[in-house]
């Protein structure tokens, strides 16, 4: 496999054979080791020295079953630290069949000049001016780029957030329908490409230069047996392919969880009408759909697409954590207008959390009541457009709350929290807390093991030890190139000796199962020092002081850790 | 006692019987557990259900409170 490496200053474009200390890392893992080691941890997120690192994971390229996650990392410019967010699509595969481990993207263009990096089949890249596209939102960029290029292509690309650097523009990708519909939204991923003048790459899917698996039999034969592992799970097998992520909503405000009203409250008067099954009931009425495919190689099925009343595209597809930042925590309790922000934050690259969020903290503050449909749409034209009330929303919950000075502000290193209360859920407040990425739902969630009785979610007892393990767990996850939900299913030791045979037959390796641990802990371990350099500390890992003081209804309690028992969580 | 239902996810589907919008309202002896009433609704252990009352998860063997909605939820993850 190859590294494409790309001088936005120079213009250069190498290609060379990934360096042996990188080789056999993927995804997560070799963005934050690569970042570690080769980025100045003082510069400017936003400057020539930071890199933007596309990487595909383990797995990416071979016939894997959901395995087109490609990481994107960088030094962040919302968290000050490391960040890595990744995106399922149809880039992953296609950088994978390519031969392309990652493609790493330094120096700056000159300022308001912009490029597109484009691929071919033989895994060579271009650097070609796209100055014409500029402004442009991803939907239509997109669909000049298929005009232009081919509709086979895989985009990533960024909307005018990215453009205009904001701390919340995320980068898009492109689902198996070309829709612009998929994010790495988190850590402002989409302004460090827009800073470097990169506008977009292209991907042509169908390339067969991967590395070949090396053991093909042992790896068919484990491969058929881990997805009967995941089509047997009632989770992977029946209820995402039946309500997506959305299926989350019912639960998490069943255990007075899901923060509402900007966090005010745990349970959100409107959850029915934005709940999986409300999801699903509309999808069936409107001709839209559930058991969408949205990446390539996809078994789980998770994605949906929502149409309007005329049965006609809205958006795809809408999310659990779009669903509360859009809904529960701004009060809005229509599913309608939910979607069009959803269509709104993809099609200007923005992370509908931290949007979400940041709408939440300012009618917290008075600016809009709760409630008002009219007024995020608003919002996010604001943002679209560049205008100053634009760039303070554009720029996340925390600017949004120092605006309109309001205090309550959902968020850990300037990234909001997700869809879990810290105060309910507290094991998933010490995710929030200590994470490298800031505030993150994938770095170590916790809600299976509140609704399978191995934890409480209000009481202390084994909340920090399991938050180590799961975010352990994540960091070695998000390196394989597999989504997330596959790798929940894992979790039993002969599923762990299923799946360390997988990597071996892959890589010719000879990991143990201690081996999937042990390259979490390196990639923690990497980050940790990065954003150490980079002049986090432990300060840093606190959530907000009003998670610790204002009780949340309806369990009325608040987040109960001492700072050394947050801080005894990166113990290993 | 009295108790009245709600099913999420899939599990209307496997138990029609027991599926409606608002809720099924159900008679158990007083002192049900949530064990009681999975039992009773003849739910297989490996749908992964948990049952919710009072915003809180119930442990298989915490009773049910009369007169209660209980959720029968099923097993996620985050992500």
């Amino acid at each position: 496999m190859n590294f494409i490496r790309v001088n936005m200053s120079s213009r250069e474009v190498k290609i060379e054979k990934t360096p042996d200390e990188y080789k056999g890392i993927g995804g997560r893992g070799l963005t934050s080791i690569m970042i570690n080691e080769e980025v100045p941890a003082d510069c400017d997120p936003l400057g020539p020295d930071n890199k933007l690192i596309f990487a595909v994971g383990m797995f990416c390229g071979t016939s894997m079953f959901n395995s087109s996650r490609v990481s994107i990392g960088a030094k962040s410019p919302l968290t000050g630290g490391i960040k890595e967010a990744n995106v399922g699509g149809t880039a992953g595969a296609a950088i994978g069949r390519l031969g392309i481990a990652a493609i790493i993207v330094d120096g700056k263009a000159d300022e308001g000049d912009l490029s597109i990096l484009k691929l071919d089949l033989e895994g060579n890249a271009e650097l070609i001016g796209a100055n014409e596209y500029k402004g442009l939102r991803t939907y239509k960029l997109v669909e000049k780029l298929h005009a232009r290029f081919g509709e086979k292509n895989a985009v990533l690309c960024v909307g005018p957030a990215g453009e205009y650097k904001m701390k919340s523009a995320s980068i898009q990708g492109t689902d198996v329908d070309g829709h612009p519909c998929r994010a790495a939204g988190r850590g402002g991923m989409g302004a460090v490409m827009g800073a470097k003048g990169l506008k977009a790459v292209i991907i042509p899917q169908g390339g067969k230069k991967a590395d070949p698996v090396i053991d093909k039999e042992t790896f068919s034969e484990a491969s058929k047996a881990f997805a009967k592992l995941v089509q047997a799970n009632p989770f992977e097998g029946e209820l995402l392919p039946n309500f997506g992520t959305a299926a989350l909503v019912a639960p998490v405000n069943s255990m007075g969880a899901f923060p509402s009203y900007n966090a005010t409250k745990g349970e959100f008067d409107g959850w029915q009408k934005v709940s999986g099954e409300a999801l699903a009931n509309n999808a069936k009425e409107r001709n839209g759909q559930t058991g969408h495919v949205g990446c390539s190689q996809c078994i789980v099925r998770c994605s949906n697409v929502y149409n309007d009343k005329d049965g006609n595209y809205v958006s795809s597809a809408v999310e659990y954590e779009t669903l509360w930042s859009m809904g529960g925590m701004t009060g809005i309790d229509d599913l309608d207008t939910i979607a069009r922000l959803d269509f709104l934050c993809d099609d200007i690259g923005l992370d509908t959390m931290n949007t979400g969020v940041a709408i939440a903290v300012a009618m917290d503050a008075g600016y809009r009541k709760f409630g008002d449909k009219e007024a995020a749409i608003e919002i996010l034209e604001e943002i679209a457009k560049g205008s100053e009330i634009g760039h303070v929303f554009g720029n996340g919950p925390v600017r949004v709350g120092q605006h309109f000075n309001n205090a309550r502000v959902a968020a850990v290193k300037n990234q909001s929290i997700a869809a879990y209360d810290p105060r309910a859920m507290i094991g998933n407040g010490i995710t929030f807390a200590t994470s490298t990425m800031g505030a993150d739902h994938t770095a170590g969630n916790m809600v299976a093991m509140y609704l399978g009785h191995i934890l409480d979610p209000l009481k202390k007892e084994g909340q920090i030890e399991n938050s180590r393990e799961n975010q352990i767990f994540c960091a070695a996850a998000d390196s394989m190139g597999l989504c997330l939900f596959v790798m929940y299913s894992i979790a039993s030791p002969e599923a762990k000796e299923m799946f360390t045979r997988l990597v071996n037959a892959r890589l010719g390796s000879t990991w143990t199962v201690d081996d999937f641990r042990n390259l979490g802990m390196r990639i923690l371990k990497a980050e940790k020092e990065f954003n150490m350099k980079a002049g986090l500390t432990k300060d840093d890992d606190r959530l907000p002081e009003f998670f610790y003081k204002e009780p949340l209804p309806p369990h009325n309690v608040v987040f109960p850790f001492t700072e050394e028992e947050i801080d005894s969580t990166y113990n290993f | 006692m009295k108790v009245r239902i709600r099913l999420f996810g899939v599990l209307g589907k496997k138990l029609p019987e027991f599926s409606a919008p608002e809720g099924i309202e159900i008679e158990l002896p007083d002192g049900s557990s949530a064990a009681d009433l999975l039992e009773y609704m003849k739910v297989s252990a490996d749908w992964g259900v948990a049952v919710a009352m009072d915003s809180r998860i119930l442990k298989y063997d915490d009773l049910m409170r009369d007169g209660a909605e209980i959720r029968l939820l099923q097993m996620v993850h985050g992500g």
